[in-house]
């Protein structure tokens, strides 16, 4: 596999915090991670762990304290613009604005990102049948159910058809129906060859969906495997007994270097 | 994979989808932009209706008047009563007011005046008692002249006898002028005005005169309004933004953030120009409806012309800076709320110096036109007027373009992502944050009402001690208690609070500095900050005649220079720049910690004239601690700085004639270049 091909690696990423009370704060330490087209990623682990601070500094949202993050090639503190043309960014917090209607909402995040008005009706018109959002494009957001707005949100991030998307905890709040429709989704992206990244605490989700698994705890990526790697390195079965061994068992120790190869990286 | 669109297409994109958002939230739009610009006409014309009506309804409404007229000439009180009955409707009747007479001959006699008007309230209660409103009696003015006196006892609070006594008061006033002239003609012939004739011409036209009027009027209703409406509009575009999450997800976009504050900051002056607009064009239509009363607003005033309105356009940077600070400040705002709460400090912030238009007498010169909003105001008033300086004007949109594009950069750098998030990341945590320099906040508050109140009342007792006790006992007890309690607030415990205070030694080409410093600050204050105020704001005389009060003069230099050089000096600087400043400094960059302690400092001084030469004095020796990293460079020239000032006011300054004052400004750079050396400290 050439380097080129990587959707995204992160290399020794880090961030710190400066809070008075508590001095800095190591939200993310030394983190390496690298993700292919064509896979699903699931960064695995519980509150407060750095997952959302992870996938922000990867969408740009966040400047990295030191270490080094490409997103297709393309470096996050060197090119951010660039990078935002190339990935899609979904997280609970990123808002719709609740005076424009769906429709409306697709066409201008549309014109932000440069598409022309030819493209951009046709592919409007391709995601709002993909997502099943006729019935109340012309709504305001303000007015549609978690499940719809989440639909929108979800139209939103893949207007421009990024090779790259990265959805942070994509199926909290949503209900049974809503976040199978979300998982749907993200399954339909694996065959399109493009690479998904999404952060969850659900381990079924995980379970079902990700190619490969990381599992982060205090900032630190303590393993990363398929599913099975994982359960032959811990000796558990279930999901979550991988999981709870990872955490608890290997807190103390810094950074285990099963990504290590990627150091040899260029 | 497309084109990255210009920057001024993004920054379209933004201002036309905000301008759609804001005009679809209704009830905003019409709160603020709407609502006031309906209120002039209701205003207005209520208020001119109001006084109308009730003014016909009175003049329609009998009243009912109780004479004494016995005691006087008949002759001059048969004409007096013949003019009351044409006041139509009327209703004269003869009362007995002889109680009243004997009570003034009683009152001449030395009683009581208070008690005099008890009792003359109840007699004259007593004579209405039938259903008069008003009294009218007449006595001549003494025994020896014909000349009648007239009383009219009437209540302000009852609306039928302010009535009455206007009619009564209107029918003996033209009784009066009938006299005066019988008199006039009688003593002085045909012609008594033939001394000489006065009138008055206003050189000004009538436009002039409008714009005069408006000129004063609209610079603080332009700055109102335009807070109104564009606080709506910043509120939703940004505060409000960033608590639905929209903020981020504009901030994903492959968008810069220049295009992003451009496209909303122009949002944000569309919605404050419209309602700006909308409220000018409202008063404008009072005016040519007829609905305005007061002088210079109505029409057959001349009113505005057009040009005029167009000359108005010089405001225009005022609104720009307007704009862009609600911008800033809602941009800083987590919440919705939280904008709302600082939208009062922007108005105060606004309406002071725009105030300065109120101000009779106050030059629009090239000095005062770069002053934040007060450039502006003073340019529209002169724009008004029609006398409008070029080379003010140029400094004043040179100057207010600069601000406008400093906040909006500013506010570029807050909209940065990482400011976005990190409040709602850990939005409790924020609440626990800067806890050293909210403690040494509310230490400051406390340590400006403590001088306040314990302070100035120990003084006006006893100056000597009352100074003694606040310089060596209260402000000594509150810097160890700020310093202590900052202290505890980051560390939970309260030990080492005395290093906060900086009184490590000093190193000794600082201490230099300060010695030299100390007569080119002093040269510095009285040859440039203070004319330069007095020009703004003018001490009252009072303040600046008579050098010292006598109690000081008997004071004696040793003690006056222990009590207002050596004191101060050394209490001062222990709490504001020790306690306060240090404390500040942990969580805050260094030019607010320094501007919040300068505050205090200015405000502990309890004088609107000393603030700013006290704000800029507390600023500077901040510099000098942060500088120095100690406390006695500041303390020296603190004292140094005071004793000059002792000795100026006792007009001994102790090297006669003053060569020296005349190297004083040179001194000064050579002090001040002394504290750039490094201390010996790392």
């Amino acid at each position: 596999m050439q380097t080129e091909a990587l959707a995204i690696r992160a290399e020794a990423l880090t961030k710190a915090f400066e809070d008075p009370q508590r001095g800095t704060v190591q939200a993310v330490r030394e983190l390496d991670m690298e993700c292919r087209f064509g896979e699903i990623y699931g960064l695995l682990g519980p509150n407060g762990a750095g997952k959302t601070t992870t996938l922000r500094m990867l969408g740009t949202i966040l400047a990295p304290t030191s270490g080094k993050a490409l997103v297709d090639g393309v470096d996050v503190a060197a090119d951010p613009l660039e990078v935002r043309r190339r990935i899609g960014f979904l997280s609970s917090s990123t808002g719709l604005y609740p005076r424009l209607t769906a429709r409306e909402t697709l066409d201008y995040f549309g014109r932000l990102h440069g598409m022309d008005e030819q493209t951009l009706a046709v592919r409007v018109d391709e995601l709002i049948d993909l997502f099943a959002i006729r019935s109340f494009q012309d709504g305001r957001c303000e007015g549609l159910s978690t499940g719809q707005r989440q639909r929108v949100s979800i139209a939103r991030a893949v207007l421009h058809d990024p090779p790259v998307l990265v959805l942070d905890e994509p199926t909290t709040g949503l209900d049974i129906l809503a976040s199978s429709d979300m998982i749907d989704f993200i399954e339909s992206r694996r065959t399109d060859g493009r690479c998904v990244l999404f952060s969850t605490h659900i381990l079924s989700e995980a379970e079902r969906l990700c190619d490969r698994i990381g599992v982060i705890s205090e900032g630190r990526l303590l393993a990363v495997g398929t599913l099975e790697e994982l359960r032959q390195r811990t000796g558990e079965h279930w999901l979550e007994d991988v999981f709870k061994a990872l955490v608890r068992g290997v807190a103390p120790d810094p950074a285990p270097r099963d990504v290590g190869k990627l150091g040899a990286a260029p | 994979m497309s084109a990255a669109p210009h920057p001024a297409r993004i920054g379209r994109l933004v201002l036309a989808s905000e301008v759609r958002q804001l005009i679809r939230d209704r009830r905003a739009l019409f709160a603020a932009v709407v609502l006031p610009a309906l209120l002039y006409p209701l205003i207005f014309w209520s208020q001119g209706a109001l006084e109308e009506s009730s003014r016909e309804i009175l003049e329609a409404r009998e009243v009912n008047v109780a004479l004494d007229f016995t005691r006087a000439d008949p002759t001059v009180t048969g004409r007096a009563r013949d003019r009351l009955a044409l006041r139509t409707p009327i209703q004269l009747f003869d009362a007995d007011a002889s109680e009243l007479f004997a009570l003034e001959e009683e009152q001449t006699e030395g009683l009581d005046s208070q008690l005099a008007a008890a009792r003359r309230r109840a007699i004259v209660q007593e004579i209405l008692g039938g259903g008069g409103h008003i009294l009218v009696t007449a006595v001549p003015h003494s025994k020896t002249t014909s000349r009648t006196v007239f009383e009219i006892y009437y209540d302000i609070k009852d609306d039928e006898a302010r009535e009455a006594a206007d009619r009564a008061e209107g029918a003996l006033g033209e009784i009066d002028d009938e006299l005066t002239r019988a008199r006039q003609r009688a003593l002085l012939g045909n012609d008594p005005a033939a001394g000489l004739d006065l009138e008055a011409v206003d050189m000004a036209s009538a436009e002039d005169a409008s714009g005069a009027m408006l000129g004063r009027l609209l610079p603080l209703l332009a700055v109102m309004v335009l807070l109104s409406g564009g606080s709506y509009a910043a509120l939703a575009v940004f505060a409000g933004e960033r608590e639905a999450g929209t903020l981020e997800t504009l901030l994903v976009q492959p968008v810069q953030g220049g295009a992003l504050v451009g496209g909303k900051f122009l949002a944000v002056l569309l919605a404050g120009m419209v309602t700006l607009v909308a409220n000018l064009a409202s008063i404008v239509a009072c005016v040519a409806l007829g609905l305005t009363t007061g002088p210079g607003l109505a029409p057959q005033n001349g009113g505005l012309d057009w040009w005029r309105f167009g000359a108005g356009m010089i405001y225009l940077p005022g609104c720009v800076l307007v704009c862009a600070l609600l911008c800033l400040v809602c941009g800083r705002a987590r919440t919705f709320r939280e904008g709302q709460m600082t939208i009062f400090p922007v108005m105060i912030l606004t309406a002071l110096p725009t105030a300065v238009v109120l101000q009779p007498g106050v030059e629009f010169t090239p000095l005062l036109a770069a002053v934040p909003f007060t450039g502006p105001a003073l340019a529209l008033r002169d724009a008004l007027r029609g006398e409008l300086a070029l080379h003010a004007s140029t400094v004043m949109v040179a100057t207010h373009a600069l601000y406008a594009w400093l906040l909006l950069g500013r506010l570029g750098a807050i909209l940065d992502a990482e400011r976005v998030l990190s409040g709602t990341d850990s939005g409790s945590e924020s609440a626990q944050r800067h806890m050293a320099s909210r403690t040494a906040k509310r230490w400051g508050f406390i340590a400006v009402l403590a001088v306040y109140v314990i302070g100035v009342r120990l003084q006006s007792w006893n100056l000597e001690w009352g100074l003694t006790l606040t310089l060596w006992v209260l402000m000594p007890a509150l810097t160890v208690l700020c310093a202590r309690r900052a202290r505890r607030a980051r560390e939970r415990h309260a030990k080492g609070w005395l290093g906060d205070l900086r009184l490590g030694p000093p190193a000794p080409q600082h201490l230099l500095g300060a010695l030299l410093a100390a007569p080119g600050l002093a040269w510095a204050m009285r040859e440039g900050l203070l004319p330069l105020l007095t020009r703004v704001l003018p001490m009252p005389q009072s303040a600046l005649e008579g050098g010292l009060p006598g109690t000081m003069e008997a004071m004696g230099t040793p003690l006056l220079l222990f009590l207002f050089a050596l004191s101060p000096g050394i209490a001062e600087e222990l709490f504001f720049r020790g306690a306060l400043l240090s404390n500040l400094r942990r969580d805050l960059s260094a030019g607010r910690a320094l501007l919040w302690q300068a505050l205090f400092f200015a405000a502990t001084h309890a004088s609107i004239y000393r603030m700013i030469p006290t704000g800029v004095l507390g600023l500077l020796f901040g510099v000098l601690v942060l500088r120095t990293r100690c406390l006695w460079p500041a303390i020296v020239l603190h004292a140094g700085y005071n004793a000059l000032l002792v000795f100026e006011g006792m007009e001994r300054l102790p090297w006669a004639d003053a060569v020296w004052w005349e190297y004083a400004p040179w001194a000064a750079p050579i002090g001040l270049a002394l504290f750039l050396l490094p201390s010996r400290r790392p």
